[in-house]
């Protein structure tokens, strides 16, 4: 097991050795973005221009929501940098190549590229989440760091999660590829605001069947002391890690019936 | 609403090959379309009224209004000139008998009619079915909106067109695309309604031609301008257009000479 | 253990979509389902050792057998057991025991050096570090690499890289090699050279080498073994100079003479055409030499120019058909 986690290792670095390539352009692009990111901050600086509280939420509070969802979405896009170019992989018959290689086919697949330029947009994710913190006052009692760490892991594992089981569909048609931005990118605007402001079939479905609620809102109730207007149970704020791992299992079972198919399909 | 439908209808026949991309296209643009919604409900809750002349059925008019124009108005990831720039296929393209800005604005137009018919009709429905959206009655309104989408293409397009030109200078195109597009995401009007800008910032911004993309359509289609005014709308629109255009000809008329200096 | 593969009654069955002609319901596409039988019934084994050459005319289901045997697809039914591992369940067990060298794709990393490929490689497969610096000398050596070691594979010409490819797969000591159409597009002297490694290399190391081509060459100078498939069906299984002699060993002699003459009689040649000054004289290799027929008909008449076509794999295919047919 260890020295499978340390060639996936080796092969991931020696994708992000080959980015550094071109460094000045890589310093320029990281900076871009960077500042780009902030472009994405600004519509809600002008919400809160006319408003101190978003249903209720300062914007301390919805800076938390923004920059925790931003920090852990921007690594998920280096750790998936590979299944978005799935389709192109393909059909390029370099799955074919994945199954003849003494390893896992997902990891082959996400340590096959690391775009690492996504590092100045998740700095730029961290950065507001770190003014959200300073603005909100947590009371950081062991509990809560828990709760946070916590957080903050299972934020990226499903999205994470989400990214697999959305682009494994690449594997059974190429069309309907765009639907998966709507989970992943979706996931991570719809995560920037309270939960309790969307429509009430909209929060079912984002607690219980797309668990996005659990990015970042539900733990973040018991984080800064807020109520959900919507009343959802109390249990959900500390739910993270389990709902994490229950949808990382249904990703990892998408992903495997989807190589089937292509394993019985061909390319 | 029946004229939609028929349009709508002969599209979809038309392209049904593509069905299950354009489905999941829409389908993105309806989920963005949704969150946006949602937040701007959650603003006017707090806000009460009005800001400016927008009220909360305008501004999810707006929103959904956008959500369509999104696709036809292409913001992001168009590099077909730079392509042919970098592979020095612009050499022979710009030796073909016809104006070469305007074929490539042509085809965008075409582009965008084919676009804003599969990709910005349906999200639009798909608002209008679940949030209580204005929708113009008067035919004057549509003719100028029509109108006034093709303007924001034609300024979209010579935008883009000169980004891509930049190739012509700097190997990563690329890189300059998606800072022009996150720009012009902001500053016309996509992300949030110029409207609800600080009074200095939205004064300023306003002078900037990006809002002849997103801000002055929805204003016509909404109906913030009327009578006269549209006609103002159209024809600041139709300057920037022309005055974008006519940089993009400038700027090809450098690129063509380096060209011929370079040797390609 | 001396099978190391054994196929039996294999199928493999695709199902692909054709639009139907003219169909157009209300924004709808009907498609037509149609079933197209990739394997039809194969079965066959090999043994350790063996250097096998499965030959068959493009679409005939050569490919669609090695990604069966390597993991890579699922037969539709049947038995199959490489190495005694079943290579649907235990794909990463039978990896690390066999190479694939695929002709037209490469497994190295694009953009980087051959070198460090290689050494990715190593780690991937767990090859001992002694054991990966004695191969990878070995390999340099008698490929030839040494010149471009350190350029990133995107930048190798295609005899290179397949080299390349070769060596990479070799770096873990398989005890099978599966190459599908290794020799495609290389010119003559690139293709000598692959031979002319693989059949040291089956020599020294006992490596069983399975190869897919539709290159005769290949076969003739490597293979003791061929298996013919077409239609996904193994028409012939045995050894080439029984093809040879029943089926494949005819050649045509084209020759332009300089003027138009009634056919040219040859002691071992029929003339199977003539269009004006030039005749198809047809013979059979192990009958006469393309020397000694030249000579012949040079001597009867003056010549322009002159062409050998060889037989090729569809030819002989067609052959086997024939011949199995008229039975």
């Amino acid at each position: 097991m260890a020295s499978t986690a340390s060639i996936y290792t080796r092969v991931a670095a020696s994708r992000i050795r080959a980015h550094f390539q071109y460094r000045l352009s890589f310093v320029l692009q990281v900076i871009g973005s960077f500042f780009l990111s902030f472009l994405d901050f600004v519509a809600i600086l002008v919400i809160f221009h006319h408003l101190p509280h978003l249903a209720g939420w300062s914007l301390g509070e919805v800076a938390f929501l923004y920059g925790s969802s931003a920090v852990m979405f921007k690594l998920s896009d280096i750790l998936m940098t590979n299944m978005d170019r799935l389709p192109v992989f393909i059909r390029m018959g370099s799955f074919d190549q994945v199954l003849t290689r003494p390893l896992g086919t997902l990891g082959q697949v996400m340590t096959g590229d690391l775009d690492i330029r996504h590092v100045g947009s998740m700095t730029q994710g961290a950065l507001v989440l770190w003014i959200g913190v300073n603005r909100v006052a947590i009371d950081w009692t062991p509990e809560r760091v828990i709760v946070f760490v916590a957080m903050l892991i299972g934020a990226l594992v499903i999205f994470c999660s989400l990214y697999v089981a959305t682009n494994a569909v690449a594997f059974w048609t190429m069309d309907a590829r765009e639907v998966a931005n709507s989970f992943t990118y979706g996931g991570n605007f719809m995560t920037q605001f309270p939960m309790h402001i969307y429509g009430a079939w909209m929060r079912r479905i984002f607690a219980y069947v797309i668990p996005l609620g659990f990015v970042n809102y539900f733990p973040s109730l018991y984080l800064l002391g807020k109520t959900d207007p919507a009343g959802s149970p109390p249990i959900l704020r500390f739910m993270s890690p389990a709902v994490a791992l229950g949808l990382a299992f249904i990703a990892g079972s998408v992903w495997r019936s989807a190589v089937r198919h292509y394993r019985s399909t061909g390319s | 609403m029946r004229l939609w439908w028929e349009v709508a209808r002969r599209g979809f026949r038309r392209y049904a090959t593509y069905r299950w991309a354009t489905v999941a296209g829409v389908f993105t643009n309806s989920v963005f379309g949704f969150i946006r919604a949602y937040v701007y409900i959650a603003l006017f809750a707090g806000l009460g009224d009005r800001i400016g002349a927008w009220d909360l059925p305008d501004t999810l008019t707006y929103t959904f209004v956008s959500q369509g124009l999104l696709m036809p108005l292409y913001l992001w990831g168009w590099q077909e000139i730079a392509e042919t720039v970098y592979s020095g296929q612009i050499a022979s393209d710009l030796y073909r008998p016809f104006d070469y800005q305007l074929y490539w604005l042509s085809q965008d137009l075409g582009r965008a009619t084919y676009h804003v018919l599969m990709r910005g009709i349906p999200p639009f429905i798909v608002g209008a079915l679940f949030f209580e959206l204005r929708v113009p009655t008067d035919p004057v309104t549509w003719l100028a909106f029509t109108v006034s989408f093709f303007l924001a293409v034609t300024v979209s397009f010579a935008m883009r067109f000169m980004v891509n030109l930049s190739a012509f200078w700097i190997i990563n195109e690329r890189g300059v695309h998606s800072i022009a597009a996150a720009a012009w995401t902001l500053l016309s009007g996509f992300t949030i309604p110029i409207a609800f800008f600080p009074d200095t910032a939205r004064t300023i911004v306003r002078t900037l031609p990006f809002v002849a993309m997103f801000e002055l359509p929805v204003d016509v289609f909404l109906e913030h301008v009327r009578g006269l005014e549209v006609l103002g709308t159209l024809a600041i629109q139709a300057t920037w257009a022309l005055v974008l255009l006519g940089a993009g000809r400038v700027m090809l008329g450098a690129g063509a000479r380096k060209l011929v200096v370079q040797g390609g | 253990m001396s099978t190391v593969v054994e196929l039996r009654d294999i199928h493999k069955t695709f199902n692909v979509y054709r639009p139907k002609a003219g169909a157009r319901g209300l924004g709808r596409v009907r498609r037509e389902r149609m079933q197209v039988r990739a394997v039809d019934g194969v079965s066959f084994s090999i043994d350790r050792g063996e250097m096998v050459g499965y030959v068959g005319p493009n679409g005939a289901g050569k490919s669609t057998t090695i990604k069966m045997l390597t993991g890579i697809l699922v037969p539709s039914s049947g038995y199959v057991r490489v190495l005694d591992l079943e290579p649907t369940r235990q794909r990463v067990d039978l990896a690390r025991r066999i190479g694939v060298v695929f002709g037209q794709r490469t497994q190295l990393w694009w953009d980087l050096p051959l070198h460090d490929s290689f050494d990715l490689l190593r780690h991937i497969y767990r090859v001992p570090e002694e054991r990966f610096r004695v191969n990878l000398a070995t390999f340099t050596d008698v490929l030839e690499l040494e010149a471009f070691l350190a350029t990133p594979v995107r930048q190798l010409s295609l005899g290179q890289r397949m080299r390349g490819d070769l060596a990479a797969a070799l770096l873990h000591d398989p005890e099978i090699l599966f190459l599908d159409e290794p020799t495609i597009g290389l010119d003559i002297v690139a293709k000598a050279r692959i031979r002319e490694f693989l059949a040291e290399l089956n020599r020294e190391r006992q490596t069983t080498i399975v190869l897919t081509t539709h290159d005769m060459d290949d076969i003739e100078q490597l293979c003791k073994r061929m298996m013919i498939i077409d239609h996904g069906r193994v028409i012939y299984d045995g050894d080439l100079e029984t093809v040879r002699d029943r089926f494949g060993d005819e050649s045509v002699l084209i020759v332009d003479l300089i003027e138009a003459s009634p056919p040219i009689e040859v002691e071992g040649a029929r003339v199977e055409k003539v269009e004006g000054p030039r005749q198809w004289l047809r013979f059979r290799r192990s009958e006469v030499t393309a020397a000694s027929l030249i000579a012949a008909v040079a001597a009867q008449a003056e010549l322009r120019d002159l062409t050998i076509s060889d037989p090729d794999i569809e030819d002989v295919v067609r052959r086997i058909y024939i011949r199995g047919t008229g039975r």
